[in-house]
């Protein structure tokens, strides 16, 4: 099986599993927003924690589990569902008898965490009880580190990002600094996917900077780079969480003159195709013409040949809502006129009734999205699903 | 568009107008996702179907996509055509794509046939596109989306997932198959990892009438070195059956060299498709496989020896084996196997009229490979896991029962078998037997006529025409064994004397656990019953708890009851009958089925309690419903000659009573069988002492009230099989039997007619026993 990058149907919200072709089948989750299926939306919600597990693999105790889970910032939209699904604690405190109806929690070998982006987000808002319970995890392992300097699986942390006022000093060798590359998986050097950490931007000298980064919603950005055949960039993945304008306009500041760390063949819309990722003024519909922002524009801009860029997100409407913005979806389709690229929206894959994962396969000349289908035409099944005879013996 | 003519329609595809579901097929291709741009109108062909063109966009990776063509030379877009036979859509259209597709690539079909000349035809559903219409609403959707899912994985070479496996190449247009054990050639080349050739003897049967080799078989695979006599005696093998000549000659095998700079064999990672023809293809293609130099050599060996003896064409067989990255889908092994038949032909050479060369237009065809038939290849389609030891399965009667539980062990390669009956086939036993007896030679033995069959199957088969209850005589008397290694005994002989004689043999003279089966009341009921570990519970005390087990099962009693006559005699000539049961061979098929598949999962695991499953005819009177009791250890006391074997549920029944009365004596009625052939008791229940019985420290006197009625309906609703063997009474604080317990057994000996009963005594510590032997003491 290729290297596969897939991206859960969740709404506005970012859930992405990247599943490396390594002999451990390495699995990196960003994100999630497992939101309650309820009533109605039974029949139209796809099960993302089902379609989550089932690409999961089980360790030798038949614990489902993820290598890394890495949460790019702490909104609701990018949590939800982290203390229902996943194991946080000690190892020896899993529970191997869950309720009645309920699945075997999913362990978290890895956690990558940016103290900084939380720092930044507890500013304006009170965090969600998932997003209180990631970080209580994150200290946990912190706790670990320092205690024994060294962790196993489910006790391992990678702090991206050098926090305030030398708060990360003594933590060297789990801290992975802005511009760095690294490629240490889980505890591992992993020769098939490597990671260029792009933001957060590092603690700026001004107040009035640092407030700008808090308000545009500082996010962990890395450039994922994924190995195909003997090319080791066949796929560079941009991922940005909800990082806004100040942020891009600054990344294009920081590197213009090598603009290679840029690039991509697979980008994440960043906040559900808001438009305010791309401008300061309001989208309000389109009405008064509200300018793009040339430098973050050019920061979003360096698609590869034939590169796609998905929005997590609603279906975009040609309306006044945003996230997401159809005058977003509109900047985003300019870039990949140049290029040949495709724009896919969760939300519309495959279609807006009944969506399911958007899934792409890494190969030497890049990520390749999924095979066009159409479900078969027949009678009354809509709801249930298409009607398969099985097949017989005679 | 022209108006149609008004035609007659024939329902499947008038030759005289369109085919009736032309058009909607169109709107179908038209609607689906994948397909660009307009699909053209559909055209008539020939033989009443159609077809239809379009163009359908493949999902490419980024950089292919942004240049239109992928590294596999598969485009954004692709022409597709589709060939609908007349029989549409009860079949399947075939699809094809334009001439110089990348044939290099993964499954295809070999030959695309229908008149497409040299359009490719992609392989793109492992099962039959004419099954796959039908599994999903309007069948064309889903053919769709499987030819948009190949073409993406087409795009980027991602057609076979080494996870599954190295899917091997695939061979439609084949002209036979060969049969060979393709575990065995594996091992020559693991043996001879250099690389090389052998010869190998074929024997095959062509079919005249369309030159097919359906079927070759590899029967010899060392003949050594070729000489010119044995080649001649090996083409002169001619035998006929039906209206099929069967014939011999060589076949070569060869497999790949180490490569130059190495030492492991040549890794052949691109897939090849078959379009070999002629010989000289061959060896090209046997080139690409690492192994061409090795073919070569030993064909020219078989050409020399050929010049010797001015033979001019012959067909031969040849395999090729290409070892690849990745172990074969649901094998273990890298090395595929490759077979063809040659129309081997001699040309003179330049050198002069002796000297003769392989013709290189020699003609060849494909052959697919079968597995020859082995207990592995029986195993595999069985879903079954091989049990481990090499010991025989004893099997006890070879009758219509027993011999559909072997052929049915058989058939999932469980043997070997030492089958044993004394009887002959005749006639009459064709209506329910597996087997239809022997076709010029009647009177055969009926373990002989299994034991063939069963060699068919390639398990080993031992016969013993000894009757069985000698047998077991011999087997306590220590004149004979079984064999050590025994697996399992099976005992479906239908006999009462065969089961007492098991019965009576020691737990160590029957190696192997022993099931035994039966079919009673007209084939409604059926039993099993697995002895315990170290036989115990033995097979007396199953078949004891079996008849307790009616007196609680109002079904099964009345089930019973209804075939209580059921063993009538059957005329099966002038002046002789047979002693048996009527039912259909089916019914017997019903319950044989079930036996047979307990068994083998006891040869696979074998429970650790002993059991009982009852089979009752369902109403339909077309299925079975087995229930499964387990039966635990039975205590066994041996005292004057006699055995007396206490049931565990008739143990739980005297502590739980004694709990009950503490320190006073307390006592009851013993329910069960005796064999006075074996010298046994077994107590299968307990009856509560009635109500006027008299309970004190020191002793205890059974009442009367009810009591005859009690033990009567026992008896009765047990089908009369058990009945009264005594009593019990407690000793709470210990000591052995009292003079008074003693003058009571006499007493009771009055009224059982001298049939032996025992006098049980519990106490805290251990049974203790009076036995009176009745009349036979």
């Amino acid at each position: 099986m290729p290297s596969t990058v897939t991206f859960f149907p969740v709404d506005n919200g970012d859930m992405t599993l990247i599943k490396v072709d390594d002999n451990d089948k390495t699995a990196i989750l960003v994100d999630i927003n497992v939101r309650q299926v309820c009533g109605e939306q039974e029949n139209s919600m796809c099960d993302v924690a089902g379609e989550l597990r089932k690409r999961l693999q089980k360790d030798k105790e038949g614990r489902p589990y993820v290598d890394v889970f890495l949460l790019s910032h702490p909104d609701e939209d990018h949590c939800r569902g982290l203390q229902d699904h996943f194991h946080l604690g000690p190892l020896h405190s899993y529970n191997y008898a869950p309720p009645k109806g309920k699945e075997l929690k999913i362990v978290i070998r890895e956690i990558w965490s940016s103290p900084m982006v939380f720092r930044r987000a507890g500013k304006y808002h009170t965090l969600c009880d998932d997003a209180k319970a990631f970080n209580g995890e994150a200290r946990r392992r912190v706790k670990h580190f320092k205690e024994k300097g060294s962790a196993g699986d489910g006790d391992r942390i990678i702090i991206i990002g050098e926090d305030e006022n030398g708060k990360t000093e003594d933590l060297e060798d789990i801290l992975v600094r802005t511009d760095e590359v690294f490629n240490r998986v889980n505890g591992k050097t992993n020769d098939t996917v490597s990671m260029r950490v792009l933001g957060p931007l590092p603690p700026q000298e001004t107040e009035e900077l640092e407030e700008q980064l808090s308000k545009n919603h500082s996010s962990v950005i890395l450039q994922f780079s994924i190995k195909a055949g003997e090319k080791t960039d066949a796929c560079l993945y941009l991922t940005g969480g909800d990082a806004e304008v100040f942020i891009w306009e600054k990344l294009w500041e920081r590197n213009k003159e090598r603009v290679s760390c840029l690039e991509y063949n697979l980008m994440l819309a960043p906040h559900h195709c808001s438009w305010h990722t791309l401008s300061y003024e309001r989208w309000n519909g389109g009405k008064g013409n509200p300018k793009v922002c040339k430098d973050a524009k050019s920061a979003l801009s360096q698609a590869r040949a034939g590169a796609f860029i998905v929005s997590s997100s609603k279906a975009i409407r040609d309306d006044d809502s945003d996230p997401p913005c159809s005058g977003a979806k509109r900047e985003y389709l300019s870039i990949l006129k140049g290029v040949k690229g495709e724009f896919y929206c969760t939300g519309e894959y495959p279609d807006e009734e009944q969506q399911e994962p958007l899934q792409f396969k890494v190969s030497r000349e890049g990520p390749q999205p999924p095979a066009k289908r159409s479900a078969p035409i027949e009678g009354a099944s809509v709801l249930a699903g298409s009607i398969r005879q099985p097949l017989i013996h005679g | 568009m022209k108006k149609r003519k008004t035609t007659h329609n024939n329902g499947n595809g008038s030759a005289l107008g369109m085919h009736p579901e032309a058009e909607r097929a169109a709107r179908l291709i038209q609607a689906h996702k994948a397909v660009a741009g307009q699909v053209s109108a559909p055209r008539m062909l020939d033989a009443g179907g159609f077809r239809i063109v379009f163009e359908m966009e493949v999902s490419l990776p980024s950089r292919a996509r942004a240049i239109g063509i992928s590294e596999t030379g598969v485009k954004a877009q692709e022409r597709v055509v589709l060939h609908f036979p007349s029989s549409y859509p009860l079949k399947a259209p075939r699809i094809y794509l334009r001439h110089d597709f990348n044939r290099s690539l993964p499954h295809f079909n070999p030959m695309p046939g229908f008149g497409e000349g040299d359009l490719v035809a992609p392989c793109v559903y492992e099962g039959s596109l004419d099954e796959l219409m039908h599994r999903c609403g309007d069948g064309l959707s889903e053919i769709l989306n499987h030819l948009s899912e190949w073409l993406g994985k087409a795009a980027m070479d991602d057609l076979i997932d080494p996870d599954q496996g190295w899917e091997p190449i695939r061979r439609d247009d084949i002209l036979g198959a060969i049969i060979f054990d393709a575990g065995k050639l594996r091992r020559i080349v693991e043996s001879q990892p250099q690389g090389g050739a052998v010869f190998l003897g074929c024997t095959y049967a062509q079919n005249h009438l369309n030159g097919r080799y359906w079927i070759s078989r590899i029967s010899e695979y060392d003949p050594g070195p070729m000489k010119a006599a044995s080649l001649a005696n090996i083409l002169a093998f001619r035998r006929r059956f039906e209206d099929m000549e069967i014939m011999a000659s060589v076949g070569i095998f060869a497999w790949p060299d180490v490569v130059l700079d190495g030492s492991t064999a040549a890794i052949c990672g691109k897939y090849l498709p078959e379009n070999v023809s002629n010989l000289e293809e061959l060896f090209e293609r046997a080139d690409d496989y690492g192994c061409g130099q090795s073919l070569r050599s030993k064909l020219s060996e078989l050409t020399w020896v050929c010049s010797c003896l001015n033979l001019s064409s012959f067909p031969i067989f040849i395999i090729l084996s290409a070892l690849r990255p990745y172990p074969l889908i649901g094998e273990t092994s890298r090395l595929e196997l490759i077979p063809y038949a040659v129309e081997y032909s001699l040309e003179a050479s330049m050198m002069g009229h002796k000297n003769f060369v392989a013709s290189p237009a020699s003609n060849i065809w494909p052959l697919g490979h079968r597995h020859a038939l082995s207990t592995e290849l029986l195993n595999q389609l069985s879903g079954v896991r091989k049990a481990a030891g090499d010991g025989p399965i004893v099997q006890l009667g070879c009758g219509s029962l027993g011999s559909k539980i072997v052929m049915h062990l058989a058939r999932s390669g469980n043997g070997p078998f030492l089958l044993c009956d004394k009887h002959a086939f005749s006639p009459h036993n064709a209506a329910r037997h597996a087997l239809t007896g022997h076709p010029e030679f009647p009177g055969q033995s009926k373990a002989i006529l299994l034991a063939a069959e069963v060699r068919n199957l390639r398990q080993r088969a031992e016969t013993d025409f000894d009757d069985i209850v000698q047998k077991c005589h011999a087997i306590k008397i220590e004149a004979y064994q079984l064999p050590a290694d025994t697996r399992l005994v099976i005992d479906a002989t239908g006999s009462l004397s065969v089961r007492e004689a098991l019965s009576s043999l020691l737990p160590d003279q029957i190696p192997g656990r022993l099931l035994h089966t039966a079919l009673i009341a007209d084939g409604e009921v059926g039993i099993m019953a697995v002895e315990g570990p170290g036989r115990n519970p033995n097979i007396g005390d199953l078949v004891v708890r079996f008849f307790d087990r009616r007196i609680e099962d109002v079904e099964l009693a009345s089930r019973l009851a209804r075939g209580i006559n059921s063993v009538q005699r059957q005329s099966i000539g002038s002046g002789c009958s047979s002693y048996t049961m009527t039912m259909p061979d089916t019914r017997v098929s019903l319950f044989a089925a079930g036996m047979a598949e307990r068994a083998r999962q006891v040869l696979e695991e074998a429970p650790s309690e002993a059991e009982i499953w009852i089979g009752l005819l369902d109403e339909s009177k077309v299925g079975v419903s087995w229930k499964r009791f387990t039966l635990r250890e039975t205590t066994v006391i041996k005292k004057g000659g006699w055995e007396i074997r206490l049931l565990k549920e008739a143990i739980d029944q005297i502590s739980e009573e004694t709990k009950i009365w503490g320190s006073l004596e307390t006592g009851g009625v013993l329910i069960g069988s005796v064999s006075i052939l074996r010298r046994c008791f077994t107590v299968s229940r307990v009856l509560e002492a009635p109500p006027d019985s008299l309970r004190s420290e020191n002793s205890f006197v059974l009442g009367i009230k009810d009591l005859k009625k009690n033990v009567r309906d026992a008896w009765s609703r047990s089908g009369e099989s058990l009945n009264y063997v005594g009593v019990w009474h407690s000793h709470p604080n210990g000591g052995g039997p009292s003079a008074l317990d003693r003058m009571s057994l006499m007493k009771m000996r009055v009224h059982r007619l001298g049939a032996p009963c025992i006098s049980l005594i519990w106490t805290p510590e251990r049974y203790e026993i009076l036995i009176d032997a009745g009349r036979i003491a």
